[in-house]
């Protein structure tokens, strides 16, 4: 291995230490210093990714038989036979993810200083960016489950902190709350699920995990597995937002665009696909789990495609079509996917920023999110329109831009399990995805202004540097990213990184799924057109609703999954606090007072025998002597009261 | 024992619970509180004339003198309660105007 | 695992022949723990003597308060130094800065106190509370001489508790607090404080006629010839006789954590006690509950303990979804944070459940976490009341914009009550559900969803306190002064950095709980 990449381990420590250190300077020193502030931000990202970048290119040049993680180890908790510790882990997954981390954080940051000028808490801002980055960090480094959930949890928080930034509007603390507890829900089995594992395995180490093969030498049965992978799973259900739990995720965009872009999109939400990623000798271990995230992830990943047709926020659009592509994901995980998926979780991060971003630009422009408030920003914002253009393409997979590379892999994955329901369900995913990606971008930048707005279109105009370099550099890495899983860099060039070098199963590509895939996102482009760009308009959007009005109230309602949970979670967990406070009240203090209330109530009656007459008293004495002394000679000198007197 | 009349045990605990009786009489019936005081006294003398029976008479293994020692221990209570009880009674009766005892029941609930 | 046994051993050897044992680090200072113990009573003598007339006498009052409780603070992590310096060598276990002495000669009592991994964090624990409970009374104007008096009284009960190692000891270091407690809630509470007062009488006395039931039945059926702790520990009982006595202590400290369905005193006295109270009944009077139970429950019927663990499994998941549920439906912050406290020491009781080291171990952690944690969460409640004067949730709201340092007190402090990582209740949790989880699967599962709801009602609160729009009542709020943010920072840097570097205290907990688990049958693994 070359010597100067070799190096770039012993710095590792940094990319985990600058965010951090970030963090702190700007909360404990440079607070009332906006400006200095960002800038810390944005070069302790810079060179984190810098020093990431040389990692990843160590990574590459990795020797083939070196099939473990290097890295830095320290003891956390230490019991007699057992550590829990933390570490600084090196390997191809989690170099990449690094890259794609703080590549994403720097340019975010970079965007920010113009799109969050002048806001109330812009240092704040900047600050939780920054410890944002240091969790997902600690997260994407982490050698074993432990570390894991706690960069699970932090990175919970931030997305809390960040979604809740403007936490002035009752919406954002109620998003910020609902994505937090939501999440929650998922973790906790998560945590059920290391505890399994450690009572099973008495480790939880990710490598010594999978490398002592245990989960395959019968210390679990079949549904012992299955429940352990269910339960891990779960955890990623929640921050992945699949289904059942994908509802917060679309009110998290109540959080500033740059965050949405860097949280929910690039990189916490892909910690889920990352987990299942990192933990797969478990999941592998068990066809039923693995079916079972096929099936969670092919059900999300549709039902989000056809919500998104439906929505108007272009916030929203973007959101459905995050929660659709982890989905795609986890679908392809399940199908045994396994490099194209994570190489999906890769291409994503760009294409899907790079949205957010010049959904960002567009919003900072025209003060609005309702796409229907937008229209014909093509002449006014050359560039944005570009950028959304090349990130349209990508997202809907079509080629040669990088999400036909990343998708082509996991469509040949699902056709390779024959399963015809798979097969429809993935081909419905990609018309739905082309078709709801070019209906924002036609109605968003094609046509005539709409007139609703209340302002002059002439006065909006192109966003500053600022804006716009973050956006270039995202597009043209969400135009080429997909280049290393192409032919281009070998035969399997990404696959053979992933498994260090050497890729164990070699998949033919599927050439009829990519002719399908391609074929049906074209066509979900054309119906897109002939619904939404007015040069080919032959349908009306609003006359097919009033066909359909109740497929459109579905989507456009979201399926009423935050209905059904509303009245059900939440309503259950008020209902069950009442009947216990009513519980408690009534019985349980009942009883009490009663017992207190009994005693006074006795009281008030035995007391009438203190009659304060000194005869009554001087009689009681005598009566009760009297009493004790016929007894004693009742009993006599063997009787229980000899012990009182008399001879023996 | 043999012929004539023997003044035994028995007849000394007669004359006491005869005292014992009308002490614990009065104590009870009484309302004046020199009444009860003077009852008290009867019944002081009840237990004294008991103690030294049994200290002339022997019961079991007692040790006789313990009887004639426990009723000068008792003479000595007695005059010390009459003492203390009769500073009681008269101040009583400046502050109340009665020394019936049934007027008396300030210490009830 | 031989040295404690041998040391064990020793200090039982010692108290049978009545020596007065010189403790076994001849480098420790000999008075130690009696400092840390009897100074604060030192430092209600001097405070009764002071004059007590106008503003300048209430200053010298609570400096001399300060002071007294400062000592024994500075003492206590005395002792931690020195103990570091045996963690590193050779401590492994046992008591440290024992002393004994012939005391009650005629029935076996002795004043023996010392320090182990299990007393020692609850020891600083309760130092650092009363040095910030005194720091939170500050603005104490009603009664300033009784108050702080009773607050030393009650100093000196709870240290003495968890120092003591005769049992005869920690049965009148026990009741010592209840006194003390019982007046500061019925003269300086709240609107319904005689009701909260004697309820919470009513029930610790209910609790200490089990205690002393259960002391004498084992001083008699052990021999009747001492009270102290180690060898009664090793007493040989019949597994009948050892059962009636776990569930007569178990009641007792089941009373004082308090775990369903006796959990009810709490939240009433915490509502009417005054903020620093609560602080203190929360944040160490309940430990002693959960200290209780781990010293004499786990160290001495370890069988029984076994034998029931399903019923303490029981009455734990019910305590953690009793007082989460309950939480969620509070108005009155106060009440909302009691309940999440019957919540917490459910994972205490989880933990010994589970009964094996790592378990354990986590019961002890979450026993000092709460305590700092609770402890936090008590006092900015407190912050609010002083300045709005409500703590009905609904009354408040958009809190943040007009008190930024404490939304962000808050807001980490809710994190910490949570189990976020990073800070203590954290680890202490996961250590508790790892352990747990090899021995009650369902039961561990159902307990975990507590952290869901944990975060619910803690989140809610939040959103609905401090997030939003201003509520027109508040446009004139106030940050907290320097004082106030002081021993706020202070606290919440203890939690964060016990939460960064838990090897601290895991370690030493390890040590203290190794002679207990020990004698778990089957090995406590």
């Amino acid at each position: 291995m070359n010597e100067f990449l070799q190096h770039s381990y012993g710095y590792m420590w940094l990319i985990l230490a600058l965010p951090i250190a970030a963090f702190g300077v700007m909360f404990g020193v440079t607070y009332e210093n906006r400006r200095l502030s960002a800038w810390i931000g944005i070069i302790a990202a810079l060179v984190a990714d810098l020093v990431s970048i040389w990692v990843l290119l160590a990574e590459l040049a990795r020797p083939q038989h070196l099939q473990q993680g290097l890295g830095i180890f320290t003891d956390f908790i230490t019991f007699a036979d057992f550590h829990l510790t933390l570490g600084i882990l090196a390997d191809p997954l989690a170099a990449m993810m690094v890259v794609v981390v703080c590549s994403v954080s720097f340019l975010i940051q970079l965007y920010s200083l113009e799109y969050m000028r002048g806001e109330e808490g812009f240092v704040r801002y900047y600050a939780f960016i920054s410890l944002f980055t240091f969790s997902m960090l600690l997260l994407v480094l982490s050698p074993n489950f432990f570390q894991t959930y706690i960069g699970w949890e932090l990175v919970g928080v931030c997305s809390y902190l960040l979604i809740g930034h403007y936490f002035k509007k009752a919406s954002a603390a109620a998003a910020a709350k609902k994505a937090f507890l939501v999440t929650r829900l998922g973790d906790f089995p998560f945590l059920v699920g290391i505890g399994y594992i450690f009572f099973r395995f008495h480790d939880l180490d990710f490598f010594s995990l999978a490398s002592h093969h245990v989960y395959t030498a019968g210390l679990v049965g079949t549904s012992g597995l299955f429940v352990m992978g269910m339960l891990v799973f779960s955890g990623a259900v929640g921050k992945s937002a699949q289904f059942p739990l994908h509802v917060w995720l679309p009110d998290a965009m109540e959080g500033p665009t740059p965050i949405s872009a860097l949280i929910h999109a690039a990189t916490m939400v892909a910690a889920g696909v990352y987990l299942v990623a990192r933990a797969y000798d478990l999941f592998a271990a068990s066809p039923a789990a693995l079916a079972m995230i096929a099936t969670i992830g092919a059900v999300t990943s549709l039902m989000a495609a056809i919500w998104a047709v439906g929505q108007d926020d272009i916030k929203r659009i973007v959101a459905y079509s995050t929660i659709s592509h982890l989905g795609l994901m986890m679908f392809g995980l399940g199908v045994g996917a396994y490099s194209a998926a994570v190489f999906h979780l890769f291409t994503h991060a760009w294409f899907k920023a790079l949205l957010f971003l010049a959904a960002g630009s567009v919003i900072h422009a025209v003060h609005t999110q309702d796409i229907w408030e937008m229209g014909g920003l093509g002449r006014r914002m050359r560039w944005t329109t570009i950028a959304t253009l090349v990130g349209c393409v990508s997202a809907a997979g079509i080629f040669p831009l990088a999400g036909f590379w990343s998708k082509d892999g996991i469509m040949s994955g699902v056709f390779a399990m024959n399963n015809p329901a798979f097969i429809v369900v993935a081909m419905l995913i990609t018309f739905f995805s082309a078709l709801y990606t070019f209906r924002l971008f036609f109605v968003v930048f094609t046509g005539e202004t709409a007139k609703r707005r209340a302002f002059d279109p002439k006065r909006i105009h192109e966003n500053g540097p600022y804006i716009l370099a973050p956006l270039a550099v995202l597009a043209v890495m969400a135009a080429v990213a997909g280049l290393w899983g192409s032919p281009l860099f070998g035969h399997e060039g990404f696959g053979n990184f992933i498994f260090y070098g050497q890729k164990p199963v070699v998949e033919p590509d599927n050439i009829p799924a990519i002719a399908f895939s391609l074929t049906f996102a074209l066509l979900g482009v054309v119906v897109a057109a002939l619904f939404y760009y007015p040069p080919l308009k032959r349908f009306s959007a609003a006359s097919f609703n009033r066909r359909f009005p109740y497929a459109y109230a579905w989507s456009h309602n979201k399926g009423y999954f935050d209905e059904v949970y509303r009245s059900m979670f939440v309503g259950l967990a008020l209902v069950g606090g009442r009947a216990v406070e009513w519980v408690d009240k009534h019985l349980v203090d009942g009883f009490v007072d009663g017992l207190a209330d009994g005693y006074s109530l006795g009281a008030r009656y035995l007391r009438r025998l203190q009659t304060g007459r000194v005869q009554a008293y001087a009689g009681g004495v005598f009566v009760g002597v009297l009493v004790v002394a016929v007894l004693a000679m009742l009993l006599g000198s063997n009787g229980a009261l000899a012990s009182i007197g008399g001879p023996r | 024992m043999e012929g004539g009349a023997y003044i035994g045990l028995g007849h000394f605990l007669v004359v006491s619970a005869g005292l014992f009786a009308i002490g614990i009489y009065g104590l009870l019936a009484k309302r004046n509180a020199i009444s009860l005081l003077m009852s008290v006294e009867l019944l002081f003398n009840a237990a004294n004339v008991a103690l030294a029976a049994f200290a002339r008479f022997g019961y079991g293994t007692v040790q006789p003198l313990a009887g004639q020692a426990f009723a000068l221990f008792v003479i000595t209570i007695a005059a010390a309660e009459v003492a203390v009880a009769i500073a009681i009674l008269l101040l009583i009766y400046r502050v109340r105007g009665t020394v019936w005892v049934d007027e008396i029941d300030l210490m009830k609930w | 695992m031989t040295l404690h046994m041998l040391v064990t051993v020793a200090a039982a050897v010692n108290n049978i022949t009545g020596a007065t044992a010189p403790p076994a680090t001849s480098s420790a200072p000999q008075f130690l723990v009696s400092v840390i113990v009897w100074f604060p009573l030192l430092g209600a003598l001097v405070v009764m003597l002071l004059p007590n007339r106008g503003e300048q006498d209430h200053g010298n009052i609570r400096n001399a308060a300060l002071f007294f409780t400062a000592i024994p603070l500075v003492v206590a992590f005395l002792a931690n130094f020195s103990t570091w310096t045996e963690l590193g060598v050779a401590y492994s276990g046992g008591f440290k800065f024992e002393e004994n002495y012939k005391w009650l000669g005629a029935f076996g009592a002795q004043y023996h106190v010392g320090l182990d991994g299990i007393s020692l964090p609850l020891v600083w624990l309760s130092t650092i509370l009363f040095f910030v409970a005194v720091l939170a009374s500050m603005g104490q104007k009603k009664r300033v001489k009784e108050y702080f008096v009773l607050l030393l009284v009650l100093d000196v009960g709870v240290t003495g508790v968890f120092t003591a190692m005769d049992l005869f000891l920690f049965f009148i270091f026990w009741e010592i607090e209840l006194i003390p407690m019982f007046l500061l809630i019925l003269i300086w509470g709240g609107p319904r404080r005689s009701y909260a007062a004697w309820k919470f009488l009513l029930f610790t006395i209910g609790a200490s006629a089990f205690l002393l039931l259960g002391i004498l039945i084992l001083y008699f059926k052990a021999g009747g010839t001492t009270f102290d702790m180690q060898t009664l520990s090793q007493a040989k009982l019949a597994p009948e006789l050892a059962a009636v006595l776990f569930w007569l202590f178990f009641a007792c400290f089941a009373i004082k954590l308090p775990a369903f369905p006796l959990h009810t005193w709490l939240p009433d006295a915490h509502v009417e006690a005054p903020t620093p109270v609560s602080v203190l009944l929360a944040g160490i009077l309940l430990k002693m509950g959960g200290y209780g139970i781990i010293r004499i429950c786990v160290g001495f019927f370890p069988g029984a303990v076994q034998k029931y663990s399903l019923a303490i499994l029981t009455f734990a998941v019910v305590s953690i979804l009793w007082g989460s549920f309950a939480a969620l439906v509070q108005d009155d912050m106060k009440r909302l944070v009691a309940y999440s406290s019957v919540a917490h020491m459910g994972f205490v009781l989880l933990g010994v459940a589970a009964l094996n080291t790592i378990a354990l171990n986590g019961a002890v952690l979450q026993l000092f976490a709460h305590g700092l944690i609770t402890g936090c969460l008590f006092l900015l409640v407190g912050l609010i009341y002083d300045r709005t004067h409500t703590r009905s949730i609904k009354e408040l709201g958009g809190l943040a914009q007009k008190t930024p340092y404490l939304a962000v007190a808050w807001v980490v402090a809710a994190f910490a009550s949570a189990g976020l990582p990073g800070f203590i209740g954290f680890i202490a949790e996961f250590e508790i559900f790892i352990g747990s989880f090899s021995a009650h699967k369902v039961g561990t599962f159902l307990a975990v969803f507590g952290v869901v709801l944990s975060a619910g009602y803690l989140l809610w609160m939040l959103e609905r306190v401090f997030f939003g729009a201003l509520k027109e009542a508040w446009h004139k709020l106030k940050d907290p002064g320097p004082l106030e943010l002081g021993y706020m920072v202070g606290m919440l840097t203890l939690v964060f950095l016990f939460g960064v570097a838990p090897k601290v205290l895991t370690q030493l907990i390890n040590y203290g709980l190794a002679p207990l688990t020990s004698r778990i049958p089957g090995g406590g693994a």
